[in-house]
């Protein structure tokens, strides 16, 4: 074969694939605004007033006053809305200008949103862990070093300053204990400081530390001894624990640990309570706890309802079919209780609410228009669909370090713009298919080469006939010969064997 | 022989754009350190993203117009000019004047490279860089220098296609952003890479089929 064969050969699968991918890309594109566009057309239909109470309830955030009042809220900032739960509007305006009586209680949240530290703002390694130290005593940078699971502390102008471990700092690195591996795999660290004080928050697997480099000490805030820490909340919490941010809320860290013990540590004063939860929580999904503590009681704020959790249900990846309850009345609740100094808990009061139906037919999304619009979508996509829908475990746990890539994105392209009518699809496809054969039927170059572009057809729909007439079309001509029609960039009609006919010849004068 | 003359002929048209380019770069990059340094004195920061971060964008942005330029002066130019047929019509197979062309293509790449390399030799010692330059960073800053080497494959392509430009002339341009924007997304360094690499090996196979099937005036 000659070289130029070769790559003649091929460049041609390349040059379909590429077309196909960006067409598909572009026809889903067209299908999303004509969905966007029909849905703007479309005027909106107001659901009952009975249903519009029922999706206002659910939807809103449930919350307590201090003395156990069920609210529900809606909002930040300037709109905030109070309703009663019945859902009479009680009041309306700035969150600052809550009235007294409707001061809900405020709960703990994940470590990202304390407002003493601030977040990398991207994800790093471990190795791009750092401080940097510039104030008039000192400048300095602190670097984590991965394979010793130390930091190292280095002089601007050059030199080492010396070592920070769990046992402290000490200018030898061999005095110095290790921290343990970093919570999350080497490439996925979430890395909170606070620039200001020098302050770094640093997560292994058991144990949480507060590292003061100005201080040249590593505080250890959390240890879950034998137990792995799954996730960390904050309520009026910052390192110095001195000046709490609200002077209405004793200042508490709550820790979950992977077996399931909620544990809570409080300062003025200083107290740690493991909450006895009850068992069957943990039968239920969704089970999310928030607790606060105010200077009297310390209330835990539990959210659940009662679908049961699978038997396979693996904690680390909850953006599973949680919710996917179609078919079946949900009961959800909002309970609030009191938790003693041994870690009781006594019920205070309980909000329970069903959640309303899917109403299809009036609340209608891009995705419903989509069910139109993806007529034009492949039909291999349906295909694509079912094999995502049914795969044992969801992409995200196929591929768990896909956290933006190519896997989960075309997965997410097949499963949006799949045609949700399938035999519309099948019937315009088939169009398309006849459309091919008929425009490649007199440029055919053999008949296996024309029958494999028309099921490429078929499998990709209008993607597929644009791919075609991109790379087949030719202009025709009647052969001088047969009088049929033929390719012209054939040297042979394919009906007779005749040559190209030659241009007539002309006189040429030679001075 | 004949690949060297070619490949003297090519460097002489396009070092100009490499030298320039690389050059500006280099100033921009000591600008940076320059303004890091000073304003690690004064304890304050004045990259929000990092200076490093600050010197990339920098980066992206000139191999891609060095590979648009290096693209339309190696291949544009000789059809606006009319002079394929002159230089097809020497004692030399396609391939090799093709091949000349590429590789000088990649060798007008080295000029920036080699700012990168002594611009990261400079700084990885110095603790006042908000982000600390580790060696990943100048991976990264590599493979921005191998997506302009994909951009000049991409807009080659385009030039030498036969086709309108209404119909395939731009595809391997949405091809290049396409793999761009896929490379960019990419969790991991090495998955950038291998996916600028594939998108580098399948524009060259085209590349290579046009140019040594299609006719040239």
């Amino acid at each position: 074969m000659k070289t130029r064969d070769f790559f003649k050969y091929a460049a041609r699968p390349f040059n379909i694939f590429i077309l196909l991918c960006v067409l598909t890309f572009i026809i889903s594109f067209w299908e999303m605004i004509s969905a966007v566009i029909l849905k703007s057309l479309t005027p909106p239909v107001s659901l009952p007033e009975s249903e519009t109470m029922r999706w206002n309830i659910h939807c809103s955030r449930k919350e307590f006053t201090p003395d156990g009042k069920a609210l529900l809220a809606a909002g930040a900032g300037n709109g905030n809305v109070i309703w009663d739960t019945n859902c009479v509007k009680l009041w309306e305006g700035r969150k600052n200008d809550l009235p007294i009586e409707y001061k809900y209680l405020e709960w703990t949240e994940a470590l990202e949103h304390n407002p003493d530290f601030k977040h990398s703002g991207f994800i790093l390694q471990a190795s791009e862990a750092f401080i940097i130290m510039r104030n008039k005593e000192a400048k300095e940078t602190w670097k984590y070093l991965p394979d010793s699971e130390i930091f190292a502390g280095y002089k601007f102008e050059g030199g080492i300053i010396g070592y920070l471990g769990i046992n402290g700092f000490s200018q030898t690195q061999t005095d110095i204990k290790p921290f343990g591996k970093p919570k999350g795999d080497s490439n996925t660290i979430d890395i909170l400081k606070n620039q200001e004080k020098y302050i770094l928050l640093w997560q292994t697997e058991k144990q949480f530390f507060a590292i003061d480099f100005k201080n040249r000490k590593a505080e250890i805030i959390i240890d879950g001894g034998e137990n792995n820490i799954s996730d960390i909340e904050t309520k009026n919490w910052n390192y110095d624990g001195q000046e709490p941010i609200d002077a209405n809320y004793r200042t508490i860290v709550k820790y979950s640990t992977e077996n399931g013990i909620i544990n809570l540590l409080l300062n003025q004063p200083n107290e740690k309570i493991t909450v006895k939860t009850p068992q069957q929580w943990n039968n239920y999904l969704p089970n999310k706890v928030k607790v606060t503590a105010t200077k009297d009681v310390i209330f835990l704020y539990h959210w659940t309802t009662d679908t049961l959790k699978p038997a396979d249900y693996d904690t680390s990846h909850k953006v599973r079919h949680e919710f996917n309850t179609t078919g079946r009345p949900v009961s959800c609740s909002a309970e609030l209780y009191k938790v003693d100094s041994a870690g009781n808990l006594s019920p205070v009061n309980e909000f329970r609410w069903a959640k309303p139906e899917y109403v299809a037919p009036v609340y209608k999304d891009e995705k419903y228009y989509l069910g139109y619009t993806s007529v034009v979508s492949p039909p291999i996509f349906y295909g694509g669909n079912k094999i995502i829908e049914n795969l044992p475990k969801s992409i995200e746990e196929i591929f768990p370090n896909d956290k933006e890539g190519l896997v989960r994105g075309y997965a997410d392209l097949i499963t949006t713009f799949y045609p949700r009518n399938l035999t519309a699809s099948i019937a315009l496809s088939v169009v398309m298919m006849l459309l091919t054969l008929w425009h490649g039927w007199s440029r055919k170059n053999n008949r296996l080469s024309l029958a494999l572009w028309v099921i490429l057809v078929g499998l990709f729909n209008v993607a597929g006939l644009l791919t075609y007439l991109a790379l087949n079309h030719t202009t025709l001509i009647k052969c001088p010969a047969c009088g049929k029609n033929r390719n012209l960039e054939m040297p042979a009609c394919i009906h007779c064997q005749a040559e190209l006919p030659l241009p007539p010849a002309s006189m040429v004068r030679i001075k | 022989m004949k690949f060297g003359a070619l490949v003297y002929k090519e460097i002489r048209e396009c070092l100009p754009f490499a030298i320039g380019i690389a050059t500006v770069l280099a100033a921009i990059g000591l600008t940076i350190a320059q303004m890091a340094n000073l304003a690690a004195e004064h304890g304050r920061f004045i990259f929000s993203k990092g200076e490093i971060e600050a010197l990339g964008v920098w980066l992206v942005v000139f191999s891609v117009v060095l590979g648009m330029i290096l693209a339309l002066r190696q291949y544009h130019t000789e059809f606006s000019a009319r002079v394929w047929g002159f230089l097809l019509h020497r004692s030399v197979n396609r391939g090799t004047i093709l091949l000349a062309k590429l590789f000088t293509g990649l060798l007008c790449f080295v000029p920036m490279a080699i700012i990168l390399g002594l611009f990261y030799l400079y700084i990885h010692d110095k603790p006042f860089f908000q982000t600390p330059p580790t060696i990943r960073i100048f991976w990264k800053g590599l493979l921005f220098l191998v997506f302009g080497y994909v951009s000049y494959l991409a807009i080659a392509m385009a030039v030498l296609s036969k086709a309108k430009w209404y119909t395939t002339k731009m595809l391997s341009v949405a091809f290049g952003i396409w793999m761009f924007m896929t490379a960019a997304l990419q969790w991991h360094l090495y998955w950038s890479w291998i996916t600028i690499i594939v998108a580098a090996a399948i524009l060259l196979v085209q590349i290579t089929d046009v140019f040594l099937n299609r006719e040239f005036e």
